[in-house]
């Protein structure tokens, strides 16, 4: 296995939205989420995460409110708006577009 | 679990404290949970809380930008949650004014005249009182200088026009000033040649006065402190910038040409910039060197070593660290080793006393003459207009105020519901508010709109002399005043309103139905209609009091008649004429006018009353010292002149061109003079002396009527009549026209001009032009309080009207009940009518011991009338009255049509 990837500051904001379409969760869970699904690819460091949050929710593309997790915890539950549900739709458009283009260079044939 | 967001909503902004807690509490709980998911995967527990905390990141470091980022996103948020809120009570209240715009519009229009009646006031004492000149830096250290000295009847002299000696003494003995300048405005200066000659403002300055600006000339340069020496000065002008558009089509080569200007040919040097008005409000077509202008004009070359020409005004900037008050002293010191020096400097004269000493005095003052010691009567009308405007504003905003409680008593139900349904208090408070500034400033954009079309009037009456067409639509002072009148007057409304509201009772309202009404509910209002009463009865008073003051002026016999009189002045001064010569072109003008269709009559005088005074000293014997110091106002006259002035003669003969110069001197004296100095005697045939007390005698032949000259009320000034064939100076033509004078003005001007040589220039005015200015601010006060008075009195009836109307239509099942238990269509009628009449009367009560207070601070502006005058207190509380009964009596008969049935059934 190759070494992870270090994720963009706004990769990073995109992949919170991702998550969170799918349940409101709380800090950890998206974390936890988000490295299910990278199998071990990105390296996120926790802090960037929280970074990411407040920004988001400064903008209200998410919004935030305490809650009680299933062990009896107190924990901040974060939740999309609509705002970042158009802003994942926007965001998710423009990665695959630049992917597909850089890939698309990328994988041009050698010239013999 | 409720959705966060109305959570959010419910809750108060959190503290700096509690955001620092809540996310040191996050982070806590992400390490926990952390650390629980590395236990599970099989780490001890001291080998998972060390991992978490590095996979987190170096604590130290991203803790405090993890707080930083909190913070501001709660800043972010409780900003866009104000924003919110506003954005919904702005749509809220828009929604609400669109539903009835009828209601809204006379909302607005309330507003609209209120505050427009302002605005136009604070333009007005803005330009009065406030606004620096153009072009001016720091202009509150600059001022004017005025001199005060006791006059020999023991009154005070204050002068603001000073000789050109003592302003270069003043400025030479005193250390308070950065810089000082001597300036002079004649609105009536000839310029330019022949056809194109005219008379227009021109500003005599000292080559400092463009120092007191941070100005740079459109072309060329202004004059420099070497073409400003006396006597003479150097013949070069800088032209203003709207004489040089008008007359030079803007030509940047007009530098170098030659302009006539009065008496003398003067070198253009220069152009002042647009919107550069010197220290005066009215245009000035060209500046000239103060030192050549006032050798043109005094026609003299020692002006500037004697006193006694005071023409000119003197102006300073404090040196930084100078005060007003040292300035004043400073000026006082200066003037004081003046008058002594001039005192001594005369042969055999005695030296002043001490007590006259102590009354002379300088002083330091705004460069605004209205906020000078030389306030004019204008000023201080134009001052309590601005307050009554003031009343007139309170007045639309109790009436809006009504109108919106009336509307929000309608709608109880809907804030009720409101209230039940979670709607805070401060939120209901909030959106009333916003629906009262919301109207406050779309009658604010109204109200200046009127006010700078509607008021141009009132400017102009105001200050006739000050060029307004300079004045933007929206004038950035004008907006600032504006603006803060509309927040003020749309939180003032929109408070009675709220206060409502936040008492109103759930429960009750929404149980009770449509038209129950709350006898409380009515209180507030009755209160502020009460009010309304009473301010209009104190702003009709003064109206009437300023209508009566006119009325009286009118009334006033002058003992001459100004309608259809021209004065024709004819310039000759640079021509070189002799006073032969000059005698002669006046004869022949004079007879060439006489010729002209459209003239009755015409002849020639010197004198002319509330313009040109020329006074001597006459001796008779017995004369004793109080009727020495009267005012003796010779006059020099051609033939027909009482008949063209519209004097009567009383007795004895007129004089004229049968008097010869060498033959016997005679004169006419006033009724008034001859009994001052007779006393009963029969004054013809006595002798007067004028001038010396060894002047040659001069009989009385005639008596003619007294006349008012220098003052409407009691003129003390005595006239008289001498033949202009026994006098030096001829002076200028009268021309009495049977029609409008201004209809053969200007070829009467033509006529004349075509007799007079080379630089001659003949001028041309009506006399009720001079009096104009003496009865303007009767004719202000009681046009501006009768426009204020009747606005204020329309509101108030449209307030009456509307809070009558409305407790009938509340009523209605009580009105049915009374007329079901036999009520007579009278009981009721007398019932709504004794409604409005009672709160009127409360208020016609509240307002006149209030007029009666205050009427005395107004009284030295009326004229001829007690400030307590029974017939203007009696009018305005009439007026009132007859008003209210006019306004309560359609709800009245609106409430005698009631049918019991329907009104029973209606719930």
């Amino acid at each position: 296995m190759s070494e992870p990837l270090t994720v963009l500051r706004g990769t990073l904001d995109v992949l919170v939205l991702k998550a969170l379409t799918w349940a409101p969760m709380h800090g950890f869970e998206i974390t936890a989420w988000i490295e299910a699904r990278a199998t071990g690819n990105l390296d996120i460091v926790d802090s960037a995460l929280y970074q990411s949050l407040y920004r988001l929710e400064a903008r209200r593309a998410i919004t935030a409110d305490w809650g009680v997790t299933e062990n009896n915890r107190r924990a901040r539950y974060y939740s999309i708006t609509p705002v970042g549900r158009a802003e994942l739709r926007n965001e998710t458009a423009r990665w695959n577009r630049y992917a597909e283009t850089v890939t698309t260079i990328l994988n041009t044939p050698q010239q013999a | 679990m409720l959705p966060p967001r109305i959570r959010r909503a419910l809750r108060l902004p959190l503290g700096r404290r509690r955001v620092e807690a809540e996310t040191d509490d996050e982070i806590r709980f992400h390490l926990a949970a952390r650390a629980d998911a590395l236990v599970a995967t099989g780490l001890t527990r001291t080998e998972a809380d060390a991992e978490a905390l590095r996979r987190f990141g170096v604590l130290d470091e991203v803790r405090p930008q993890l707080l930083a980022a909190a913070k501001h996103r709660e800043e972010r948020l409780t900003m866009v949650e104000h924003l919110d809120a506003l954005r919904d009570d702005l749509r809220y209240a828009l929604r609400q004014l669109r539903r009835s715009p009828g209601f809204s519009a006379a909302l607005a229009l309330t507003f609209a005249l209120g505050i427009g009646a302002n605005a136009t006031m604070f333009e007005i004492l803005d330009r009065l009182l406030f606004r620096p000149p153009a072009f001016m830096p720091d202009a509150d250290r600059v001022g004017r200088v005025y001199l005060r000295s006791p006059r020999p009847d023991g009154t005070e002299s204050i002068a603001n026009n000073i000789s050109y000696l003592r302003y270069t003494e003043m400025r030479d003995h005193t250390r308070a000033f950065a810089q000082t300048a001597g300036v002079y405005q004649d609105d009536q200066r000839v310029v330019g040649l022949g056809e194109a000659a005219e008379a227009v403002a021109v500003g005599l300055v000292s080559a400092s006065f463009w120092q007191m600006f941070d100005v740079q000339p459109v072309v060329g340069r202004f004059f420099t402190a070497d073409e400003d020496r006396p006597p003479t000065g150097t013949p070069v002008v800088v032209l203003g910038y709207g004489y040089w558009q008008s007359r030079f089509g803007g030509d940047r080569r007009v530098v170098g040409r030659q302009l006539r200007v009065q008496g003398r040919m003067y070198t253009i040097i220069g152009v002042a910039p647009k919107g550069f008005h010197g220290i005066w409000a009215i245009t000035t077509a060209a500046y000239v060197p103060i030192t050549a202008g006032a050798h043109d004009m005094l026609g003299s070359d020692r002006y500037h070593l004697e006193h006694n020409m005071s023409w000119l005004e003197m102006i300073a900037r404090l040196k930084p660290d100078a005060t007003p008050e040292v300035a004043t002293g400073e000026l006082t010191r200066a003037y004081r080793q003046s008058r002594q020096d001039a005192a001594a400097a005369r042969p055999g004269a005695t030296p002043m006393t001490q007590q006259s000493l102590a009354l002379t005095r300088g002083e330091f003052a705004p460069l605004q003459m209205d906020r000078g010691p030389k306030r004019s009567e204008s000023a201080k009308v134009a001052t309590w207009l601005a307050g009554v405007a003031g009343v007139v504003l309170l007045i639309a905003c109790a009436n809006v105020a009504n109108l919106l409680i009336a509307r929000g008593i309608r709608r109880r139900r809907e804030i009720a519901v409101r209230v039940a349904l979670g709607v805070g208090r401060g939120r209901l408070v909030a959106q009333l508010l916003t629906e009262s500034v919301v109207v406050a400033v779309l009658g604010g954009l109204l109200g200046l709109v009127l006010a700078h079309w509607g008021g141009g009037a009132i400017r102009r009456a105001l200050l006739p002399n000050v060029d307004w067409s300079f004045v933007p639509l929206f004038d950035s002072r004008v907006m600032l005043f504006t603006t803060t009148v509309v927040l003020f007057t749309g939180l003032l409304t929109g408070l009675a309103p709220a206060v409502h509201a936040l008492r109103a009772d759930v429960n009750a309202s929404l149980k009770a139905g449509e038209r129950e009404g709350g006898g409380q509910r009515t209180r507030v209002r009755s209160g502020l209609l009460v009010a309304q009463a009473a301010l209009s009865v104190v702003l009709l008073v003064g109206a009437a009091l300023f209508v009566r003051s006119l009325h009286n002026v009118q009334k006033v016999d002058l003992g001459w008649d100004p309608d259809r009189l021209l004065h024709v002045r004819l310039e000759l001064r640079g021509t070189g004429t002799t006073d032969e010569q000059e005698t002669a072109i006046t004869q022949r003008a004079l007879d060439r006018v006489r010729a002209m269709p459209g003239v009755s009559s015409a002849s020639t005088l010197v004198s002319v009353p509330f313009w040109m005074t020329w006074s001597e000293d006459v001796f008779v014997p017995g004369m004793d010292s109080s009727e020495r110091q009267r005012t003796y106002v010779m006059n020099p006259v051609g033939d027909d002149y009482f008949q063209t002035m519209g004097t009567r003669l009383l007795r004895g003969r007129a004089v004229g061109s049968s008097d010869l110069r060498d033959g016997p001197k005679v004169a006419v004296i006033s009724e008034a003079m001859g009994k001052l100095l007779w006393k009963g005697k029969d004054p013809i045939g006595q002798c007067l002396r004028i001038g010396a007390d060894t002047a040659p005698c001069r009989q009385v032949v005639g008596i003619a009527e007294n006349m008012k000259f220098g003052d409407l009320g009691d003129d003390e000034s005595m006239q008289m009549y001498v033949p202009a064939t026994q006098s030096r100076t001829t002076g200028a033509i009268l021309v009495r026209t049977p029609g409008d004078p201004r209809a053969i003005a200007e070829p009467l001007r033509r006529k004349v001009q075509q007799l007079l040589p080379g630089l001659g220039y003949a001028s041309v005015r009506p006399l009720t032009s001079v009096l104009d200015p003496v009865v303007r601010q009767w004719r202000l006060g009681a046009t501006m309080f009768s426009i204020f008075g009747a606005l204020a009195l329309l509101l108030a009836a449209v307030g009456l009207y509307g809070v009558i109307a409305y407790d009938v239509a509340q009523r209605m099942r009580e009105m049915g009940v009374r007329v079901a238990l036999g009520a007579q269509a009278g009981d009721i009628r007398r019932l709504v009518l004794w409604q409005g009449v009672r709160v009127t009367a409360l208020g016609v009560t509240l307002g006149v011991i209030v007029a009666f207070v205050t009427v005395r601070y107004v009284e030295k502006l009326l004229f001829d009338t007690p400030a307590h005058d029974p017939l203007a207190f009696g009018a305005a509380v009439g007026t009132i009255l007859v008003v209210a009964v006019l306004a309560s009596l359609i709800p009245a008969r609106r409430a005698t049509r009631v049918d019991p049935v329907v009104a029973l059934r209606s719930e």
